[in-house]
This record gives structure tokens, sequence and C-alpha cells, in this order.
């Protein structure tokens, strides 16, 4: 007698399980797949609050205006070189700081700490800070290297469309870099030291064990930290608004895409075309992510 | 050996003076009269340090009514996602089911999607309820947000805990609801810490969205104080102060919690 | 008490997966009797146990337990305890409390509970920690609770998921005898999972032999040790493992083993039809005598000395043939021997069908 229907305690956990997960998955569904569909309908249409009379469906139009749009390729530039340099730099200097913190020493607990501040602070506030320390007129970064005779004129560091990326860079690295170190710490201990102990008998001095043995053993962590740096790099946005007061930028310095599409959306206020910007971004994420996967992604599944 | 030492002990105090003092600059920023920080020779003596910017904000109801909802945007979002995301949470840890794997693959992509192409769609969604500018469709917007979050870190908490121990509740007696409330959470405290705090931080720090889907009637906190800026004109004490007073609650609540959030980035990191 | 039957039960690993992962086990385990379930890593016990207990569904089959059929009750409905193989102690109770759990789900009036925690803790020696938490306690105490949680229940069934083999040597072997104590004193229909044949014989009324999902052999530990029903479990119990070679049948009751001119008398077998056969003969049943150059049956590989015993291990054939051999043994690795197989009880399976001949 073959049981083809479930035991009483199989449907009864059946039915928890369905009554547990579907409030939350609901939610999610409709205010989040459902506002995507709708953004992927508006990005095929044309809707141009300016010009109320023109909405009409346009299909793959708007993609194809991005593709030729000088405006969103000089972003993408930006957004490429910003990402670059903090996410390479990011997560380089992540596992330098987590490299400094691996041992234990006087005060490592209270550095771990810290490390929390630069996440915990919001991105507005972040925008604010930075501001207030690069400021042509008032930030105290001025105030500093002339007090200490280095220049003679304030730098305009916010107004000068090669420093203010500086700037943001740096923004962007201090507030997550810090995370990325915690995590890259925490994967770091599980490594057992007892493959350390094989490889100082083996002759490896403190650097090649560093090389040898602790940086293949990050492989998924690494790829992992990519992986999000990249999605947030992508992201940025309250701390664009912030230290340009709303406007992307000297010469638009510092207008990424994610910015652009939210000028467009809202300042020109070409809500179609700034859907259609809108998920163009949202694949390129995808792309990064795919584009990271492929190249540090588990190829032999028969690692060490 | 001693050089090496010493090296290290310096770019540890490198280190420390690196994740302060941006920080702390705007605090110190905050509490002297602008007039003193005018000048490109700035005039930090400690006789002039006042609290008057503080005071000045603090009682200015334009401020205070943007912290109040702040609060009760943030705590209610985090209650709601703690609760239905758990759950969830469980579902997905102990349960196997088609389709499952991707779900899950899905709550991380989420993390992909910029807010921005949610925007225009979320406001069209709120207006047509009426939830527009409204506490309600705050916590809505965030929830849907943050449930994904909330899910994909308590499934990994989840999935920590011995099976066995479950098993040997069932063996007892225990309801499926029953191993939840008795055995899965009160052993989950350290993750439901992180990921609580996880959600209020997200919760409370949203700038994007709040600019967009909030006007006068329901101001929030992180756009009020990014007000104090402008192309044209700044008040930079102000919005010191400001800046300060909104990342006040979120740093004071993760240190507090330091323990329990690297305890929870180290499950997680483990497990990735 | 209550006797459990199992009934043609099986277990597919998957709906879709024509794989089993137990197929068709049919056997009854009397009230009150002490059987274990014996195999290596994979053949499907602890997947028989989790079916008993109702942690994981039967695909087919039945399984009776006191008279009633009980696959599709929910665990707790089956009036069973339940001790895993890493206790599975909830670490945020106390000792006491997690006694009390199964007691506390079942509604039992609380002085009960009281008297029902003292009596198991005082039958496992843990009156004095009721109050501790399990991670303030090594790893045999937390086995005693595991233990103290099962009985205070009063099951009707005990089931046991390899529960020594967390322990280190010394303590499991002193904590095999409580368990055989405990047994007499409890008396609940008991079904043990372990790896380890020297348990299975020494707590057991009747083992269940598996392997590759299947039921091997059901009996008496004499029973499985004198007559194993097949070779697996022939080479799987007794210690030193039995030595299994390949045999020719040179007449209806002997057999000569290949690669030598050995021939052993196998008076209970019919070798009739039969060709080549697998023969079993136990190394402590058999001797060596010295041989020469000219005249031996193999040459000593390896001398282990046990203490009490010596294992021999001798090049015979092809094959390797182990003889172990009382005290010390003067035997040094490269000595011609002779076998002496006559004091051995021989075992002759079916070199195809691996079944006793």
């Amino acid at each position: 007698m073959t049981r083809r229907t479930l035991t009483a305690g199989e449907r009864g956990d059946r039915r928890f399980a369905i009554l547990a997960a579907s409030p939350a998955v609901l939610t999610i569904g409709a205010l989040f797949l459902y506002p995507l569909l709708y953004a992927v309908m508006l990005s095929l249409y044309q809707m141009n609050d300016k010009l109320p009379g023109a909405t009409q469906f346009v299909g793959l139009w708007n993609y194809a205006q991005i593709a030729t749009d000088a405006n969103f390729r000089q972003a993408l530039v930006r957004t490429l070189v910003f990402s670059i340099f903090t996410v390479l730099g990011g997560v380089a200097l992540a596992v330098g700081i987590a490299r400094l913190l691996q041992h234990p020493f006087r005060g490592r607990n209270l550095a771990r700490v810290l490390l929390l501040v630069p996440w915990a602070v919001p991105p507005v506030v972040n925008g604010i800070m930075w501001k207030l320390i690069f400021d042509g007129t008032y930030g105290v970064a001025n105030s500093a290297l002339a007090g200490l005779g280095l220049i003679g004129r304030p730098i305009q560091w916010l107004a000068d469309p090669e420093l203010i990326m500086g700037v943001l860079i740096l923004s962007e690295v201090w507030k997550l870099t810090p995370f990325l170190a915690l995590m890259t710490i925490a994967s770091m201990q599980a490594i057992p030291s007892n493959i350390y102990r094989a490889a100082a008998i083996d002759g490896a001095g403190s650097w090649a064990q560093f090389w040898k043995v602790t940086l293949p053993n990050l492989r998924g962590t690494l790829m992992f930290l990519l992986i999000v740096q990249s999605m947030w790099s992508i992201k940025v946005f309250d701390t664009i608004y912030v230290l340009t007061g709303g406007s992307g930028g000297p010469a638009e310095a510092t207008t990424t895409v994610n910015f652009l599409a939210y000028l467009t959306t809202f300042s020109y206020l070409d809500r179609g075309y700034g859907a259609a910007m809108s998920i163009t971004i949202m694949g390129i994420v995808i792309a990064t992510t795919i584009f990271w996967i492929l190249l540090l992604g588990r190829r032999k599944e028969k690692s060490t | 050996m001693i050089a090496r030492t010493l090296i290290h002990r310096a770019l540890v105090v490198l280190l420390v003076l690196y994740l302060v003092v941006p920080f702390g600059w705007m605090v110190v920023y905050s509490a002297f009269p602008s007039s003193n920080l005018r000048s490109v020779r700035m005039d930090l003596s400690p006789a002039d340090l006042t609290l008057a910017s503080y005071t000045a904000l603090l009682s200015d109801s334009t401020f205070l009514v943007p912290i109040r909802n702040s609060l009760i945007v943030a705590a209610a979002t985090t209650l709601i996602c703690m609760a239905l995301g758990s759950l969830c949470a469980y579902v997905f840890a102990r349960f196997r089911f088609r389709g499952q794997q991707t779900l899950l693959l899905g709550m991380m992509a989420v993390q992909a999607i910029p807010a921005v192409v949610l925007a225009v769609p979320l406001f069209v969604l709120l207006r047509s309820f009426g939830l527009y500018d409204s506490m309600l469709g705050m916590i809505l917007t965030y929830t849907a947000f943050i449930l994904p979050l909330v899910i994909w870190m308590m499934v990994s908490f989840f999935e920590s805990i011995p099976v066995n121990l479950e098993k040997a509740a069932r063996v007892d007696g225990c309801t499926r609801l029953g191993i939840v409330r008795r055995v899965v959470l009160p052993l989950s405290g350290p993750g439901l810490a992180a990921t609580s705090i996880f959600a209020f931080i997200t919760a409370w720090s949203d700038f994007f969205l709040a600019k967009v889907l909030t006007s006068n009637n329901t101001p929030l906190l992180p756009v009020r104080t990014a007000a104090f800026q402008g192309i044209f004109a700044m008040d930079y004490t102000a919005a010191a102060t400001a800046g300060v007073i909104t990342a006040l609650p979120v740093l004071v609540l993760a240190l507090l919690a330091q323990k329990w959030i690297v305890q929870g980035i180290t499950e997680g990191a483990v497990k990735g | 008490m209550a006797e459990i039957q199992l009934q043609g039960v099986s277990k597919k690993y998957s709906p879709k997966d024509e794989r089993y992962a137990v197929e068709h086990l049919t056997y009854t385990i009397p009230d009150g009797s002490f059987v274990s379930l014996l195999g290596p890593s994979g053949c499907g016990k602890s997947t028989t146990l989790n079916m008993i207990a109702g942690l994981e569904s039967v695909t087919d089959g039945s399984i009776v337990v006191d008279g009633r059929a009980v696959e599709d009750l929910e665990p707790h409905k089956r009036d069973l305890a339940f001790v895993f193989q890493d206790y599975a102690l909830y670490p945020h109770l106390s000792v006491a409390d997690n006694i009390a759990f199964g007691l506390r789900m079942r509604k039992l009036p609380k002085a009960e509970i009281e008297q029902r925690v003292l009596e198991a803790a005082t039958k496992l020696e843990l009156e004095n920690h009721l109050r501790r938490r399990p991670k303030a306690l090594s790893g045999g105490q937390r086995q005693r609770v595991a233990l103290a949680r099962a009985i205070a229940r009063r099951p009707g069934v005990l089931l046991f998921d390899e529960p020594l083999s967390n322990l280190d040597a010394l303590l499991r072997d002193k904590t095999r005898a409580e368990l055989k104590i405990l047994h007499a004193e409890i008396g609940a229909t008991s079904v043990y999972v372990t790896h380890d044949q020297e348990e299975a014989m020494s707590l057991s009324d009747r083992i269940a032999v598996m392997s590759a999902g299947r039921l091997e052999q059901y009996g008496t530990p004499a029973e499985i040790y004198r007559t194993p029903a097949t070779e697996f479990v022939a080479g799987f119990v007794g210690k030193p493992r039995m030595n299994i070679v390949d045999a020719a049948a040179v007449g209806p009751h002997r057999v000569r083993i290949e690669g030598t001119d050995l021939e052993v008398d196998v008076p209970d077998a019919d070798l009739t039809g039969c060709d080549t056969v697998r023969l079993g003969l136990r190394p402590t049943e058999c001797s060596l005598a010295p041989g020469t150059a000219a005249e031996h049956d193999g040459t000593v590989l390896v001398v282990e000395p046990l203490g009490n015993a010596t294992d021999v291990l001798v090049q015979v054939a092809d094959g390797e043939f182990v003889v172990r051999e009382p005290g010390f043994s003067s035997r040094r690795p490269g000595d011609p021997v002779r076998l002496d197989t006559r004091a051995a009880a021989p075992h002759v399976f079916d070199a195809r069908t691996h079944q006793r001949l």
C-alpha cells in the first residue's frame, strides 16, 4: 500500500509554513514587485510631465535613446570611475584593516567597535560631515592646510569638478569600508589556525602566510564584498545630493547614472525616460554581479 | 621586531583617527558659535563651547516633528519587519520546497534595485490609496524594502540552530508554532538583536524615498536635515547640529549592541 | 508497554527518486526487549529509527505499535522518547527544565512533574545538577540529562540514535553497562541505532543488521555471531573481522582455499552444484604452526601485539589472513607458517548471492 497523501503531521506543517510565510511574501509582492512591473511598463511609454499631451506608448524607444544619450554615457563613465576606486580601493583597504586587526593586541576590541561608527552614520549625515570638512569657504580641510602653511588660497574642493569626485570617493570609502573590514575579520577568524602553523613549518613567513593562506581562503568573502560594494557604489545618492546641494556637482562632475536617473525623473520630470534609465541601471548592477561571479566564482568544487 | 610593532601601533592609531575624526569634527563644529568658524583661521577656544545650536533646534517644532515622525516610522517598521520576516525566514530555513533557492536569491537581488526605479510607481501607488505623505504609507514602503533584508539575515541565524533541538521538541510534543516560540526564538537572541538594529538604522536613515514620498504633512528627519544645505545658502552650524542629532540615536544603538552586530556579521560571513 | 511491528516498511529518498533509502523491512520487536539496528553509515538504520519516531514519513508499509498503526501519527502522539546522538539539550533551559519539557507539553500537574524530574535525575545521578545549564556540564553528564529527559516521560518505547558515539572510549564502556542496567529497571521497548557491533552485541536481545537499506539478518547476538545469514553480516560482526576468502568446492562438503592446497570440511553446507564459494573463518578460531620454506600455507606479514593476544597478518595466496594467537607471539614477519583451521567453525556463502549455504 503506497502512501501518496501526507501524514497529519506533514499537513499541519504545510499549513504552518504557508501561514507563516505569506504575510511577508505578500507584502513584498504588493509593494515591491508590483511597482517594479509598473516601472517596466512606464519605461515603455513616453511620459513627460512637462508635455502632458504627448503621453504615448513607444515600446523600446526610450532604451534606444539611452544608448545614444551622451549625458548618460558621460554619467556612466563617471560611475565607472567612481566604482573602480570605491570598490577596489574599498575592498583592498578593508583587507588591510582586517590584517591590521587580525592578531590580538591591547585596544583591539576598541578599534573593532569603532569600525561600526561609519556604518551607523546615516548617509545624509555623511554628506554633511564631509561638506563641513571640504567646503571651500568654511571647511576645516582648508583651515588645516592653511594653518600648516601648505596652501596660500583656499582650495575649492567642492566646486572643482575634478576634486569633488575625490571627495565623494573618500566619503563613500569612509562610510562603507569598515563594514567590509568587519566581514573580512570574521571570515579570517574562521580559518583554522592549524593551517597557519603548517605553513610556518613549511617555511612561510608572516607576509607569505598572508598571501598563500589568508587570501585564498577569503576568496568567497572577497567576492561577496566586491559584489555588495559594487551595488552600493552604483546606488549612491544621499551623499551626492548633500555635497552638491542637489545639483549633481559642478559641471555635473558627480552625476552618476543613479543621480542622473533621479534628475531625469524628478527635475526634468521626464517620467518614462527616467523609468527606462532606472531599469537600465538595474541591469547594469545585475551585469556587474554576474561579472564578479564569473571572475571569482568557485570554478572547481573541490577546493581547499 | 620593535620597528614592526611601532609601525603597527602607528597604523592602528591612524585607523582610529580616520574612523572617529570626521564625525568628531562635526560634533565640534556644532558646539561652537558660527562666528568662530567663519574665517579660515578658526577660533576653537574651549571657552566658547556652547550648546546654543542644540537648544535652538530642539525647541523648534519644525525640527522636533520630524524627529518624532522618524522615530515612530522606524520603530513600527522594525517591529513589523521582525515579526513577519522572522516567521518567513523560519519557513525558508527549515522547510524544503520548490523554488526555494530562487526566492532566497531574489531576496538578495532586491538589494540590486536602485530605489529610483520604484520611486514613481510607489508615488502613484500610495497616492491612489490616499497614503501619500503619511506615516502609514512610509511604514508600508519601508517594510517592503527592509523585509527581504530581515529574511535574508534571519535565515542564516535560524540555520545555525541545530535541527536536533527542534526534533527533540517535536518528540516532546511541541507544535511548529510552539517550537518557534519556545526553542528557536529564545536561542536567536543575538540574531534578532542584530537584525532589528539593522532594520531600524536602515529605516531611520533613508533619505531618497522619504524625500519623494512625503511632503509637509509627514516630514522625516533625514529630509529635514538635508534641507539645511542648499546651493545658495547654508547654515553650517545648524546643519552640523542637525547631523549630530540625526546620527546620534543610530550611533548609540550600534555601539550598545555592537557585540551582537559583530556576532551577527561573523555568523553571516562564515556562512558566505 | 509496546510491541513494535514493521510491515514492509520502505522509504524513498524523494517522491520522484526511484531509489530506496530503506527497503521493505519486516520484523517484530517484542515488547520490553532491547533491539539494535546495526550497520555502517548510510545503511538506513537512522532513517528507520526516524520513521518509528515519526520524524520522517513512511513511503510504503506500516508500523504497528502496541496494536495500533502509527505511520500517520505525529511524534508526540506515539508515546515514545528519543535520545539523540548530540543529546539535543535545550541550551537556554536548566537541567530540570530540560527534563520537564515534555511533561509540561503534556500538561501534567506540576507536582507530578516535579516528582518525575527528581526521580529520573536521581536514577541518573544528576540530583545535584538540576539548576545548572547544559553548557556547564561535561559530555557524560549531558548524555545522562538526555537519558533522564527520555525516561521521565515513562514512555512505552525508547529510541536511541547512536547516543554513545560522542563519548570517549572509557566513558563509553562505563555508560554502556549503565544503559543495560537502566533498561532492566525501566523495561521499555528499546530500539538502538549504532555502527559499533560490540555495542550492539553487548546490549541487545536481538540485532537487526542492515546494509544499503536492506535487512541482512534479524536475530539474537548468538545467532548473528554463530550463524551469520549473509556474507555481509559475517564480515561486519566480530572483532577482529572474519576472514572471508574465495574457495573452490571439491566435494559436497569440502572446499579448498584458492591458491593453496588447504582444504576445509563444511559438514553443514550442501555444495552440490557450486563451483566457487566464499568461505569465512574467524581469526580467533584458527591457529598457526611453524612451517618451512618448502611446506607452508603462507608468510607472516605483520605482527600486532595487543596484550592478551596477538593479531598475526599472514599472506595466503593472493590475499591476507588474520589469526589471533593468545598472549605474545613468537612469530616474526617473513616467517613461513602453516594454517590450522580444524577448530574453526566454517561459514560458506554463495559467491553470487552472498547468502549462507
